[in-house]
């Protein structure tokens, strides 16, 4: 039997030091927790701006965006939509139109050089032809009723008045809804089909370096080119990619609220509208080139079909290909015309 | 000319909920749509503190500027209010709202949203003054009665001041004094871009 | 002959081209974006409605500590 175990000596010693401790620390603690100023620890709306950028707590609707109960980014999406972006959108439409005016009363159009030929080459088979139109009148929807935000009531609203102007603007939203999923098909289908004709070439480079003779007043300039151009090549990434990002930040809008909080709309709004915009200046200068800039150019996307010569002067890598193919009838290939003016 | 304003003295939110039923009730408001709610911070931890949040009926609205058809209005009063008939439900006066006041019942497919419903300072809509058009639309004009809004005039703790912005900024200031303490009024410097100084 | 033909047609281009521009720029003129002006609904809509009536009276002087009666 052990009387003074280390066990019994211990319990003693910590209960006295617990005991002078408690004593001595029992006063600085009611200090802090009983001060009479329930302000000293609560929560300041500008602390917690400051640290988040926004204030969120706890709801007990089941609304769970009702938890967020202040977001300054609002005013910031404000002047986005006040300002900037029709700045942005002005800037680049118009700026787009005056710089094709110039250019047509300056370099006037693209004329085929050696003039037709009369024989005609397949350019675009039906199926493309019906992708391209089908996403063509999507894309002409869209960017009107798209448009029609923006600028509609700054434009059309003081023409038409509030009543037909809200009316249009909601049929127009609808349409905008319904006419996207044909738009996003339409990029996916081309993608697959034209991806392969447009990545880079041998031929890339020296079409920059000659601007794809767009420059050359005297049409003598024809820098051999695959079925598409470096400035084709160009505009069919930027629908592809421009169109891309305005798919995924319209499912955002098409869903709202579905995979994201009010700041991930916000950005997803900022992408549609930006991009959106620029997407427009992009196809005002390919509907530009494609019909009035360009002699010929029209055709294939019209009636598919080319002329040979058009085909040689704008295209000829291509045109040798489709020859030693054996699916052009008639002459063997004539490089005179496919060469780059001196 | 009187400026209306919200203002919610979060020392004194118990956050009972009774402003948010009382504005239900009062608007007839349909399931789902809130114009009143009640967010609580810091939730069960030291300093948590409650705030009654609806429209503040802002200076410069950013819902108004964002609107495509421009089918609001701010009135006399400072009240922010907006037509029906003419709102398109597109949504974009909720990413404006820093507050997140606009409400839109759910109607179709691909987010199309109904019209827009959100806290009118209790003062109804374009249509004519207390009018059933104008009760069906968007609830009671409490204010062409000489009545405030239900929500401040029955918060049984008299946390949720509202009224004329100067007549309810003194009351405030004149409670942060006698007490000595207020976290401030929650929202003014991003709706109205002042604060109430103490 | 040939030289002569090309100055007219430049000449012809240039004030096209001139037109043109200004053309363009008087769109830009009409197209630049303003402040829009609010939705007027009409001043009946519009007008004050508040009033200091003796229950809204009553509102601030319940919210008020006692001794600010």
């Amino acid at each position: 039997m052990r009387i003074w175990s280390v066990d019994r000596l211990i319990s003693p010693v910590v209960a006295a030091f617990i005991l002078v401790f408690g004593l001595l620390a029992a006063p600085a603690w009611a200090q802090t927790t009983t001060a009479n100023d329930p302000a000293q620890q609560a929560v300041s709306e500008q602390q917690l701006l400051d640290e988040f950028g926004k204030i969120k707590g706890r709801i007990t609707i089941p609304d769970q965006k009702a938890a967020t109960l202040q977001q300054p980014q609002g005013r910031d999406y404000q002047s986005f939509q006040r300002s900037t972006l029709p700045w942005v959108g002005a800037i680049a439409i118009i700026g787009m139109l005056l710089a094709i005016a110039l250019f047509f009363f300056i370099r006037g159009r693209v004329r085929t050089q050696a003039g037709e030929s009369g024989q005609k080459i397949l350019r675009f088979n039906a199926f493309e032809r019906l992708m391209h139109w089908t996403t063509a009148t999507a894309f002409i929807v869209l960017a009107i009723t798209g448009l029609n935000l923006i600028f509609g009531r700054r434009l059309l609203l003081p023409l038409i008045g509030p009543e037909a102007f809200s009316t249009w603007s909601s049929w127009g939203k609808y349409a905008h809804h319904f006419v996207s999923w044909v738009f996003m098909l339409g990029i996916l289908v081309m993608l697959v089909v034209w991806v392969w004709h447009n990545l880079p070439d041998r031929y890339d480079a020296n079409w920059i370096k000659s601007a794809g003779g767009l420059l050359d007043k005297s049409n003598r300039t024809h820098p051999p080119a695959g079925r598409f151009n470096t400035g084709q090549k160009l505009v069919f990434w930027s629908v592809v990619l421009g169109g891309g990002l305005l798919s995924v930040s319209g499912i955002y809008m098409l869903f709202p609220f579905a995979f994201t909080d009010v700041s991930g709309m916000q950005t997803a709004q900022y992408v549609h509208a930006i991009i959106g915009v620029l997407m427009v200046a992009v196809i005002i200068a390919h509907i530009y080139i494609g019909t009035l800039g360009m002699e010929g150019a029209y055709e294939a996307m019209g009636s598919g079909s080319v002329d040979l010569n058009w085909a040689r002067e704008h295209h000829s890598a291509w045109v040798d290909k489709q020859q030693a193919k054996g699916k052009i009838d008639g002459r063997p290939p004539s490089h005179a015309a496919a060469e780059p003016a001196e | 000319m009187a400026r209306m304003k919200f203002l919610c003295d979060a020392e004194r939110c118990i956050e009972c909920n009774a402003c948010v039923t009382a504005c239900k009730n009062e608007n007839d408001v349909p399931w789902g749509i809130n114009r009143r709610r009640v967010v609580t911070i810091n939730d069960g931890k030291p300093g948590e503190r409650s705030v009654s949040m609806a429209c503040m009926h802002c200076t410069d609205a950013p819902c108004a500027a964002v609107c495509p058809v421009d089918c609001f209005y701010t009135t006399e009063d400072a009240v922010v209010l907006h037509s029906k008939d003419l709102c398109i439900g597109c949504g974009y006066c909720f990413y404006a709202c820093p507050f997140g006041a606009p409400q839109y019942p759910r109607t179709g497919n691909f987010g199309s949203r109904g019209k827009m419903d959100k806290c009118t300072f209790c003062s109804g809509g374009p249509d004519t003054d207390s009018t059933e058009v104008e009760y069906d639309k968007y609830g009671a004009n409490r204010l062409a009665e000489g009545k405030l809004p239900l929500c401040a005039e029955m918060c049984s703790t008299k946390s949720l001041l509202a009224g004329d912005g100067e007549i309810i900024a003194a009351i405030y200031k004149e409670r942060v004094t006698q007490r000595g303490y207020g976290s401030g009024a929650w929202g003014w410097q991003t709706a109205y871009r002042e604060t109430v100084g103490v | 002959m040939q030289d002569e033909k090309q100055t007219a047609l430049s000449r012809r281009n240039f004030l096209r081209a001139f037109g043109g521009a200004s053309t363009a720029a008087a769109a830009t003129v009409a197209l630049t974006p303003t402040e829009a002006l609010a939705y007027d609904p009409g001043t009946e809509e519009m007008r004050a409605r508040y009033k200091e009536t003796e229950h809204i009276k009553a509102f601030y002087r319940v919210n008020r500590y006692p001794e600010h009666k």
